[in-house]
């Protein structure tokens, strides 16, 4: 088939033609590709017709292709559209419909490919692993890492402690478990949650930075410690057939160099394994470096790696993603393959009104440190508009108030006014913008109020409000009733971890007092508690920690919140964080359950001390600690008759007719900058591949806050109103165009 | 107040249209089939059950059984390519998965158990191998397509060459195998029959699925009952549909009109995101509800289930 027919079909249903620079990337043919895509350029539809072309028009088999991108949602949504083309094609040419297999295109993020070609191959490596998310990485860690077992309590005997003292950045900011601030108390390593919080971040940064251990450990000055806390880890996670995510990038990197790995990459010219011809990566602004490599591996015979991707969007820095492999990656070609490389920008934005697409384009360059050499990709070009919008408005304006609830009420009424006025029909074509979007006064809390007061219905699940729900205060408070009856183990940790107890205290008396109408829901408890008092010590109980959950669901209101989908979901939710828990094995004892419930070995009639701290500390603690967010629908941005909440990185690829930004940020400090970057900036001097330019952390800091308000700015299609309390409005905070508040004043209308 | 001035401006809102939903035949399908409150529980509401549903049985016999075609194509070592696996082999696989389970907490119940799948699969290599392994085309093979409405998927254990003499401008000389790690069904137990039901089920679609991939329709599907091995008295391991019968063909178009009927009452039970327990008529056995985690407090069931007391193991 000729591109142009494929054209023919698939444009009636894009709705319009492609621009030229589209058509520039689709018709490209072999070698490294490298398209840098602002906002609203159409970026992922020009990677589906891509591998449209590819597949339909250079009749490349469908299972040599790896397509990905950052989130499942996103990959889903990929290949719908894909589907959707290739069934146009299919009804036009029903011939070709035998001949081509589109569901074996390798599709999903870089995780899930991963996990998929190594179940596919039967990697040995992977056999019957279980792979943890952040939650189980984190249990296993505060109760199998070396260096969170580390029974030192003071300096002297800590073998750890001059790692902790390296590390000491690791250790800023809060504890809401312990109600402190930072790492008070030099004289002790850090608490046991924050060892394991810093623990994670450590390991996982040394997996996806690639940073070359044994370098590491020769540096000496507690990073060789670092060294052998990093290869227990292994070891440990190794016994227990686990894989955290970091490490399934690992092993897949192994798996590449390994027999079968080579039977993946260069085929044998069967249908079974046709080898990997192409690849393409979306959203390559936040990838890592173990990512570049797997990418470089998997098309290191080709080299067809075409990377799509916005440098100016960048976002998971906190996650590990590196700006720099987007920015840099001609050099990356270069140094892995000895080749140059084809860019192409995509620059037409079709999504937001012109004058939106001015103030960006006018916000990103206004700051002198993004004009750095390697802070962005060389000679990027502005955005041109190409969405006609004709009606006059201002398009881009700013709300205020006196205090946060004043401009928090100014937005919920400005909001009714846009519906009663039918100049917008559903809450949902409005989008607030935060940087946290928790339920609490400086956030996100009386902007929803304010909302429910003007009879709008805020959405958004991720106000981590969670534990504060009637259905899981109610069960978590029954479950502890029946395991901790009169609370001995929690009160032991009261000096502790106050944080801890009030929060469990809070669901003890949930539960009492909706068990004090519900009778036969508090028989039981009572039933359960006097049958636990019968068992004799070190005997196991015939029901483990979900079971319990189950049988208490048999008793009114729970019985009748299982109707009630929302509870419903949210009580789901809880069983995977149960099972989570559950499956944490005890050390030494590969196969344990820790679900399953012994009695004491010394006391009779009660649940193992032990397990019942346990299971505080390291399981509530870390739930008080990070909270939790609502169960979401994959599918849905949010319901019609409700106004998403959402932070920017929610609202990342996703576009709203009027979209409102709360806020600005002051300038970073040397003082309070990023844990991540601080890291980050440390460990590049071990990395395989060195990164190519070198900021220092203020600059990077600087970079992420100015890429973060750009993400957010360029979400609208119509217009764009910054939410700003007067007490903002005198203050030069990123977030402004050149951060100048009295330049902003100027140039944006006020519209209260 | 300057809001009059958006006045002109209207904004239509843009209706997304859904993604389409992949259905898997046995985990959505069945399952579906089998109880829709258990369905919309653990599947779309995504409670987690209280036990790792310890197949033990069924994942060691699937996991050596694959282990075994790899080691013929010469995947697991180069050198053993295309030579039968000796009893060796068979054992130390075994023992290879076995401890990969066991870190992860699933064991065999007892030893007799262990006992008869090492058996079984012993028996197996001996009988099938030098026959079936030299024919395999490819082992866990998906199978997706999709149509206007959604995405079927199912996955065959086994592609082989088949001998069979057909007519081969009709029929794909390939046979579809599918390994079942249990006795074959009593034709006489009510559940046994319902059981072997949803096996023919699953390969009339997986023969459909061939089909509308390849063209053509297989020449048969064999579903293999793995324990019949051990049984000295067995005298019949497989159940044969054979495809080039009209009247299974007949079946096949019966059993995509059911697939697609369920799909419809999944995507009904969605909208209104309501799971309530099949009819009165329609309610699993008690083979299903002894082992659901729901049966505390489901509508229809909990009734028939009185709570135990907590005691020692």
């Amino acid at each position: 088939m000729l591109l142009n027919e494929m054209l023919e079909i698939i444009e009636p249903i894009l709705g319009h033609e492609l621009d030229d620079e589209q058509k520039d990337v689709i018709e490209h043919r072999d070698g490294p590709l490298w398209v840098v895509a602002g906002p609203g350029s159409g970026k992922t539809e020009v990677l589906v017709i891509r591998t449209l072309k590819l597949i339909f028009v250079d009749e490349i088999n469908p299972k040599s292709i790896i397509v990905t991108t950052f989130t499942e949602k996103a990959a889903k949504n990929l290949f719908d559209r894909i589907l959707n083309y290739a069934s146009a094609i299919f009804e036009r040419h029903p011939e070709l419909e035998q001949q081509i297999d589109i569901h074996s295109l390798r599709r999903g993020t870089l995780h899930s490919i991963c996990n998929d070609v190594m179940l596919e191959y039967r990697y040995p490596g992977y056999e019957n692993y279980r792979l943890l998310d952040d939650i189980e990485q984190y249990l296993f860690i505060y109760d199998h890492s070396s260096l969170i077992r580390d029974p030192a309590r003071d300096k002297e005997i800590s073998k750890y402690m001059p790692l902790w003292l390296h590390f000491d950045y690791l250790f800023r900011g809060f504890d809401q478990r312990t109600r402190s601030n930072g790492w008070n108390n030099r004289k002790y390593p850090p608490n046991r949650w924050k060892r394991t919080e810093a623990a994670m971040l450590l390991f996982n940064r040394i997996v996806e930075d690639m940073i070359d251990v044994e370098k590491m450990r020769d540096a000496g000055d507690g990073l060789d410690l670092l060294y052998d806390a990093y290869i227990d880890y292994l070891e440990k996670m190794e016994k227990h057939k686990r894989c955290d995510f970091s490490h399934l990038q690992r092993k897949f990197l192994e798996f590449l160099d390994s027999q079968l790995g080579l039977l993946f990459l260069n085929g044998d010219n069967s249908e079974r394994h046709p080898g990997i011809s192409y690849v393409m990566v979306d959203e390559y602004q936040d990838t890592n470096p173990i990512q570049e490599a797997i990418y470089l591996k998997l098309a290191g015979a080709t080299h067809n790696l075409c990377i799509v991707g916005d440098d100016d969007q960048a976002l998971y820095r906190f996650r590990g993603g590196t700006v720099d492999c987007m920015v840099t990656f001609d050099r990356a070609c270069k140094r892995a393959w000895g080749v140059n490389i084809e860019q192409f920008f995509l620059n037409a934005n079709h999504r937001s009104h012109h004058e939106i697409v001015n103030y960006y384009n006018e916000y990103i360059n206004s700051f002198p440190c993004m004009r750095l050499e390697g802070a962005r990709v060389s000679e990027k070009p502005r955005l041109i508009s190409r969405r006609v919008i004709t009606e006059n408005y201002p398009e881009v304006a700013y709300l205020t108030g006196k205090t946060i609830d004043d401009t928090a009420n100014n937005f919920a009424e400005f909001v009714s006014y846009l519906l009663q006025n039918n100049i917008i029909q559903r809450p949902n074509q409005c989008v607030l913008l935060m940087r946290s979007v928790r339920e609490n006064q400086s956030n996100a809390g009386p902007f929803a109020q304010a909302l429910r007061q003007h009879g709008i219905n805020p959405y958004n699940p991720r106000s981590r409000t969670f534990l504060n729900q009637e259905e899981i205060m109610t069960m978590l408070g029954a479950i502890i009733s029946i395991l901790d009856p009169e609370q001995k183990a929690l009160n032991s940790i009261c000096k502790t971890a106050p944080g801890i107890v009030d929060m469990v205290n809070s669901w003890i008396k949930e539960y009492e007092l909706i068990a004090s109408s519900n009778k036969k829901l508090k028989d039981y408890v009572q039933r359960s508690i006097k049958d636990i008092r019968a068992l004799t010590i070190n005997s196991w109980l015939n029901e483990n920690i979900l079971e319990i959950f189950f049988r208490l669901l048999r008793y009114s209101p729970f019985y009748e919140w299982q109707s009630d989908p929302e509870r419903s979901y949210r009580l789901g939710k809880l069983t995977k964080i149960l099972e989570t828990y559950s499956a944490i094995p005890y050390q030494n004892s590969p196969g344990s359950n820790r679900g399953d419930l012994r009695i004491s070995r010394t006391n009779a009639g009660e649940i193992s001390f032990t397990w019942r701290q346990n299971f505080y500390y390291s399981l509530i603690g870390l739930l008080v600690s990070k909270g939790v967010n609502d169960p979401e629908d994959e599918e849905l941005i949010c319901p019609s008759d409700r106004l998403p909440i959402m932070t920017v990185h929610q609202a990342k690829g996703l576009e709203f007719p009027f979209v409102f930004v709360y806020g600005l940020d002051e300038a970073p400090k040397e003082t309070n900058l990023d844990s991540s970057i601080l890291l980050e900036n440390e460990l590049a001097r071990y990395r395989k591949n060195p990164p190519f330019f070198k900021f220092c952390s203020l600059q990077k800091a600087e970079h992420d806050l100015i890429r973060f308000y750009y993400v957010a700015y360029s979400r609208p299609q119509y217009a764009l109103i910054h939410i700003v309390p007067k007490t903002h409005l005198n203050k030069n905070g990123y977030g402004f165009i050149s951060c100048n508040a009295r330049e902003f004043m100027k140039r944006v209308q006020r519209i209260n | 107040m300057s809001w009059s001035l958006y006045s002109e401006l209207k904004v239509q809102p843009q209706d997304h249209e859904g993604i389409k939903e992949k259905y898997s035949v046995t985990s959505d399908i069945l399952s579906f089939q089998l109880c829709r409150r258990q369905y919309g529980f653990f599947a779309i509401r995504k409670y987690q059950p209280a036990h790792v549903v310890q197949m033990w049985y069924g994942t060691i016999i699937h996991q050596v059984l694959d282990k075994l075609h790899m080691h013929y194509l010469g995947l697991l070592n180069p050198d053993v390519k295309n030579i039968i696996p000796t009893d060796d082999y068979v054992k130390r696989y075994f023992e290879e998965v076995e401890d990969s389970l066991r870190a992860r907490g699933i064991r065999a119940i007892n030893n007799q158990i262990r006992d008869t799948a090492i058996a079984a699969l012993l028996e197996f290599n001996r009988k099938e191998g030098p026959n079936l392994y030299p024919n395999v085309i490819d082992s866990e093979c998906n199978l997706q397509i999709s149509n206007q409405d959604y995405i079927l998927h199912g996955v065959v254990d086994v592609l082989k060459n088949s001998s069979e003499n057909i007519d081969t401008s009709i029929y794909d000389p390939v046979e579809i195998w599918d390994y079942k790690g249990s006795r074959f069904p009593n034709k006489n137990n009510k559940t046994d029959r319902k059981k072997l039901n949803d096996y023919e089920f699953q390969m009339l679609v997986y023969g459909e699925l061939y089909k509308i991939k390849k063209g053509k329709y297989p020449a048969k599907g064999v579903l293999y009952f793995i324990n019949e091995l051990t049984n000295p008295k067995s005298i019949n391991q497989v159940h044969v549909i054979d495809f080039t019968r009209p009247y299974n063909i007949e079946r096949i178009k019966q059993a995509m009109k059911s697939f697609s009927e369920t799909v419809r009452n999944i995507e009904d039970c969605k909208k209104n995101d309501r799971w309530d327990p099949p009819d009165e008529d329609k309610l699993p056995g008690d083979e299903t509800c002894d082992i659901c985690d729901l049966r505390w407090s489901c509508p229809s069931r909990r009734n028939h289930y009185t709570m135990r007391s907590y005691t020692s193991k």
